[in-house]
């Protein structure tokens, strides 16, 4: 208790850390002082002056956001003298203002406009015409300004100088002509530019793609999960009467996304709300014709039945479809249709390199989770591009280097963006991954070298907590052996004890390999064995299915087919019976035989596993498109067809039912999941039997 | 002449040039000052009660002493020769005239306090002082008082000019810093104060011209010496921008203290024919406008602010009966408004609606509760702002309204300013 700092704010005594922000203190006793420039992930630069405060002693009254707490001080918040600067100040800021809150974005979750309710002037003094400028202007793809409404906070061009750099916008002229711009040459495209909207504490900053997305009032939040990456990144749709989504916006979850959301994710959700399946359909005469949920499960099922147990039939299953999902079909496949070839991607992907999670464990890494890049002071990262392949985490590697000076190694084909920020780019020709990252280990172990990579090999030979991320382009390697080898080799060398993250593609594809959906592994990354053992990968499965070695494929989820050729596809689609279950059309080139409506993650109650083993919940925003149905519902109605009963009737059963199948969920309480999620275990069994030899 | 010290040299034919600056004793304390002790030459600054002539009149001796001892970092000295204070004319002759008694001064303070870089960021409108101080720099470095082991010393110190880009602002300290290092010239926060982290993020010195260009004086003869003019708080001499309605507008030296009425009267020859006597802004355009009646004081630190406003930069502006303060106002009130750095709310707008009030006054008279609302304004600006550009920015309006509310009064009785009719502006 000692090293706390004692104080008192509108008579309550508080203790606090050392270095606690005044204003900050204030929000610990539940205080509301009024900030705009203020923001906890920005450095503090006190120039709204919103947050004015009295403290006994001193003559002139004290920005709260930049005044840290001192023992003994006694500070007031709402005395007259504080609450006329307040007024004072946002008369100041609405002198200009066009007040066009009844056609503003914002209107309703303003903080200029609530501060104006609760402690502003109710009338203005201001007999002059304001300043105008033109607006909006389009300064990104995604992103519109209006000037007029800008108080000058700032908190945009810091989030891009501080948090993104991206250095895109600045601050132009200056005093009462100040305003915010693109620096000359740029527009303001950078991935991260929406989290801007959500900072931008007016109307100023509004997202192109959401403009005019209704009144605030009447939209509704629901917690869920963002399906664009596997960083898991959690989200809140807003949505109107649970009909149609109108925007994503962050939802801060410490271990996953810490605050951001990047543009792809945030805006997304077209697809939730544009060419849906309403309805089951079946194919007749050549045409898809709308069919009753009970016929087209039982042609479904009279297809699946023919191929059953004769391995003749494939089955896909997207992986940004729920766990809980993925367990039905999972179940179903093998255990009803006693069918091996299943898989949820169609890109290549070596069959020892699957787990690939698991692979860098046996080389001797720590299983990593993402927030083991906060305490690192090394960061090595081999054969991702996070800008690309997990961009909230490229935000959390900038975190890293910014602000605690953290030093990066990257190896990777060419110079990536966070490959700015280090002189320790290891560029190779794809193929060399492995003897790149060998050499790198030698390197470490007799403490330096020439080049690059004894200059890297320097660095990581110092005693610091080190982070390693290796991204899943790894698992194309045709040698993928050679590289586990050299992961260990480099395991040793940087000592005991350094966690290792791997970056997944999809938001559930660390879910599907956990429920078996790959071929080889049974659901809790259990090799299987037997008749099992051999099935067909994804790309497999479609070069089968164009050659006639396959008669009928299941496809759950267009995902995996996106991954392939479209040429293959079409082939293999057309030349086998073709039972599709998804929520769109419109990536399937060939016409199904049997189409089951399946509802997205925003219309359902689930489990998504992000990258590094969170297991994190969605729930239903909005009401399901016509009869559409959650996947695992029509896999138990198919089973039911097939005569195999599947007790479970809600997602939490579903889930208990995983927990029981998958070793490293045996721990998870559903209760506990709640809206931050919970980290599986790493309690999985011994992976690499049979894999990396 | 013999009150001066700064401006001593001033009569000297070509002093700017480094030999006649030497064959008249110019850089004589180099010898003495950079074989003392750094803390034995801040403690003389010190002991002579030298206060920073660039406004705020802190104590030199005192600054110098606050950069840390045990830092790994460069140090820097910083020369403020933005100078663009309304009324503030000094710095520009004093580099003009005698650019190397600056050098001198830097050269000194840089051993002072550990420092082997010095810049001296000039106004960028000055491009007289820019081509004259850039001169003596490559002069000294040709002889020797600049560069490596200076007059075989030991003493390293490098100094350059660095042009400003033209904005008030950047004369407050820490807009400096930030100009120097080529970021947009925003007030940094303080603490840290920069002579912990200043340029650079690294301790540094800044101080203005005049400041410097005692220095060598004071090293050349002593605490006592300087403290033989002005009073126990207010000691040496100071350099006054006389200007306005006087018949001799210009620099005077004179010791602390000296009457403000013998400045007017004497030195700048009194109020320009038959006039009276109405105003002086005694120190520069951020401090409060006292009236005639307020002016029979001593020029000093502590003189000014017991009667009510401040020494400032020592711009003197003097105004006499035919001067309409609602016009002074908004003049000055004008040049805020265009300077504001727009970074803080009330600065940036505060500027702004004041001007836009007391122009509607001077021009088609506005509304008598006006002049209520202005004061209302000042009050939300005063001791608000982010730095002192703001708070300073409403002096003219507090005083102005203080003492000539019947002129505000009649602005909007008349339906603007009549002078101004008569005038025919
Ligand atoms: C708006 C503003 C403008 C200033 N302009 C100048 C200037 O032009 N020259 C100057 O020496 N000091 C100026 N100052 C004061 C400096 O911030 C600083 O106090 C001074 O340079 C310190 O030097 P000194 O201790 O030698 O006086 C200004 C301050 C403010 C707030
Ligand atoms: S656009 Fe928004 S975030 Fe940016 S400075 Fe203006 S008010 Fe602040
Ligand atoms: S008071 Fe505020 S707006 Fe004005 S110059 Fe200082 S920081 Fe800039």
């Amino acid at each position: 208790m000692s090293d706390l700092v004692t104080l008192t704010i509108d008579g309550q005594q508080i203790q606090t850390a050392p270095n606690t922000l005044l204003v900050e203190a204030a929000a610990q006793l539940g205080i509301l002082v009024p900030v705009y420039c203020y923001h906890p992930k920005l450095a503090p630069i006190g120039a709204c002056r919103m947050c004015l405060v009295e403290i006994e002693g001193m003559p002139k009254l004290t920005p709260s956001c930049t005044t840290p707490v001192k023992e003994g001080m006694v500070v007031h918040t709402q005395n007259a003298r504080v609450e006329k600067a307040r007024r004072g100040m946002l008369e100041f800021l609405l002198i200009h203002h066009p007040l066009d809150c009844p056609v503003c974005d914002k209107g309703g979750e303003c903080p200029l406009q609530d501060y104006t309710y609760e402690f502003g002037p109710r009338k203005t003094r201001f007999r002059y015409p304001k300043r105008h400028w033109d607006k909006p202007l389009q300064i990104g793809k995604n992103i519109l300004l209006d000037r007029e409404r800008c108080i000058m906070c700032l908190r945009c061009v810091r989030f891009c100088e501080e948090i993104s750099d991206h250095q895109q916008i600045g601050v132009f002229e200056r005093g009462h002509s100040q305003c915010i711009g693109t620096v000359p040459g740029h527009s303001f495209d950078s991935q991260f530019s929406g989290n801007t909207i959500e900072l931008c504490p007016v109307g100023a900053l509004t997202g192109a793609p959401t403009r005019f997305f209704g009144r605030t009032w009447e939209i509704q939040h629901t917690p869920s999960i963002c399906t664009g990456c596997a960083a898991g990144c959690n989200i809140r749709i807003d949505h109107r009467q649970q009909r149609d989504v109108v925007r994503l916006w962050s939802r801060e979850n410490k271990h996953t996304d810490d605050g951001w959301l990047c543009d792809r994710g945030r805006f997304g959700y077209e697809f939730v709300n544009q060419d849906r399946l309403k309805d089951f359909k079946i194919l007749q005469d050549g045409q898809l014709v709308d069919a009753t949920t009970q016929q087209a499960t039982v042609k479904a099922a009279s297809i699946l039945s023919k191929h059953a147990n004769s391995g003749s039939l494939g089955v896909l299953a997207s992986p940004i479809l729920t766990n809980e999902e993925l367990y039905a079909v999972e179940w179903l496949t093998r255990s009803v249709l006693q069918t091996s070839s299943i898989d949820h991607t169609a890109s290549a992907v070596n069959p020892q390199a699957v787990q690939l999670h698991s692979v860098v464990r046996e080389a001797g890494f720590r299983s990593g989770v993402l927030t083991d890049i906060d305490e690192a002071a090394q960061i090595v990262t081999i054969g991702v591009d996070l800008s690309n392949d997990q961009p909230i985490t490229e935000l959390r590697v900038k975190k890293a280097l910014f602000q605690r000076k953290a030093q990066l190694v990257s190896l990777y084909p060419e110079t990536i963006e966070l490959g700015r920020y280090t002189e320790h780019n290891l560029i190779y020709e794809p193929g060399q991954e492995a003897s790149v990252v060998a050499s790198l280990a030698a390197a470490v172990r007799s403490g330096g070298g020439e080049g690059v990579v004894g200059q890297a090999a320097r660095l990581l030979s110092s005693e610091a907590p080190k982070a390693v991320i290796v991204g899943w382009k790894l698992q194309g390697l045709s040698d993928f052996s050679a590289l586990a080898k050299a992961l260990g080799e480099l395991a040793s060398a940087l000592g005991p004890d350094v966690p290792c993250i791997t970056i997944y593609p999809n938001c559930n594809t660390r879910g599907a390999l956990d429920l078996g959906i790959t071929p080889g592994w049974l659901p809790g990354g259990v090799a299987a064995t037997g008749s099992s053992e051999s099935g067909m990968t994804g790309i497999q499965i479609l070069e089968a299915a164009r050659d006639g070695r396959l008669k009928a494929l299941w496809v759950v989820g267009a995902e995996p087919l996106l991954e392939a050729d479209p040429e293959l596809v079409k082939a293999a689609l057309a030349n086998v019976e073709f039972i599709y279950q998804g929520w769109s059309l419109r990536d399937v080139p060939v016409d199904p035989d049997v189409v089951l409506a399946n509802v997205t993650f925003a219309e359902q109650a689930g489990t998504f596993t992000n990258t590094d083993g969170r297991v994190q919940r969605i729930y239903p925003a909005v009401k399901p498109h016509g009869r559409s149905r959650p996947g695992w519902q029509i896999v138990a109605d198919l089973g039911r067809a097939l005569g195999k009963t599947w007790e479970a009737t809600s997602d939490q059963e579903v889930f208990e039912q995983i927990r029981q199948a998958v070793p490293a969920y045996s721990q998870i309480k559903w209760s506990e999941v709640g809206t931050l999620g919970v980290q599986s275990g790493a309690s999985a069994p011994p992976a690499m039997a049979g894999a990396t030899g | 002449m013999a009150n001066e010290i700064v401006f001593s040299r001033n009569h000297i034919d070509n002093v700017k040039d480094l030999d006649v600056y030497v064959g008249n004793g110019g850089y004589s304390s180099l010898q003495k000052g950079l074989t003392m002790a750094p803390d034995e030459l801040i403690e003389l600054v010190k002991a002579s009660g030298l206060r920073g002539r660039g406004g705020a009149g802190f104590p030199t001796g005192m600054k110098w002493s606050f950069v840390p001892k045990d830092t790994s970092k460069p140090h820097y000295l910083v020369c403020n020769a933005d100078e663009s204070e309304p009324g503030t004319f000094k710095d520009r002759q004093l580099m003009e005239v005698n650019p190397h008694q600056l050098l001198e001064g830097m050269i000194l303070a840089c051993h002072a306090i550990g420092a082997k870089t010095g810049f001296i960021y000039i106004r960028g409108e000055f491009v007289g002082p820019i081509q004259i101080v850039s001169r003596a720099i490559e002069q000294a470095y040709a002889r020797g008082y600049l560069g490596k082991n200076i007059q075989g010393t030991g003493v390293d110190v490098d100094l350059a000019v660095h042009p400003g880009a033209g904005a008030y602002i950047w004369g407050e300290e820490s807009a400096l810093l930030n100009s120097l290092e080529g970021q947009r010239g925003l007030p940094r926060l303080k603490p840290p104060f920069p002579a912990v982290s200043g340029l650079y993020a690294s301790p540094t010195i800044i101080n203005n011209v005049e400041t410097l260009a005692n220095i060598s004086h004071i090293v050349n003869n002593g605490a006592d010496w300087f403290k033989q003019w002005g009073t126990e708080r207010s000691a040496g001499t100071k350099v006054v921008s006389i200007s306005g309605h006087v018949n001799r507008p210009g620099n005077y030296e004179v010791p602390l203290a000296t009457p403000m009425m013998t400045l007017i009267n004497e030195f700048a020859g009194g109020v320009r024919d038959g006039h009276k006597l109405k105003a002086v802004i005694p120190g520069g355009s951020s401090v409060p406008i006292l009236p005639a009646e307020k002016c029979d004081i001593n020029y000093d630190y502590e003189s000014i602010q017991a009667a009510g406003s401040m020494l400032g930069s020592a711009g003197m502006i003097v105004m006499d009966e035919t001067t309409c303060m609602v016009g002074v106002a908004r003049n000055l009130v004008h040049f805020y408004r265009h300077e504001s750095c727009g970074k803080c709310t009330p600065c940036r707008e505060g500027t702004d609606w004041m001007f836009k009030i007391l122009n509607e006054l001077e021009l088609t008279g506005g509304q008598m509760d006006d002049i209520d609302l202005l004061l209302d304004i000042t009050d939300n600006m005063d001791g608000k702002c982010f730095c002192p550009l703001g708070d300073t920015s409403i002096m003219s309006v507090v005083s102005g309204i203080e003492h000539w509310r019947h002129e505000f009064e009649e602005h909007v009785r008349n339906g603007g300013c009549q002078q101004r009719a008569q005038n025919g502006h």
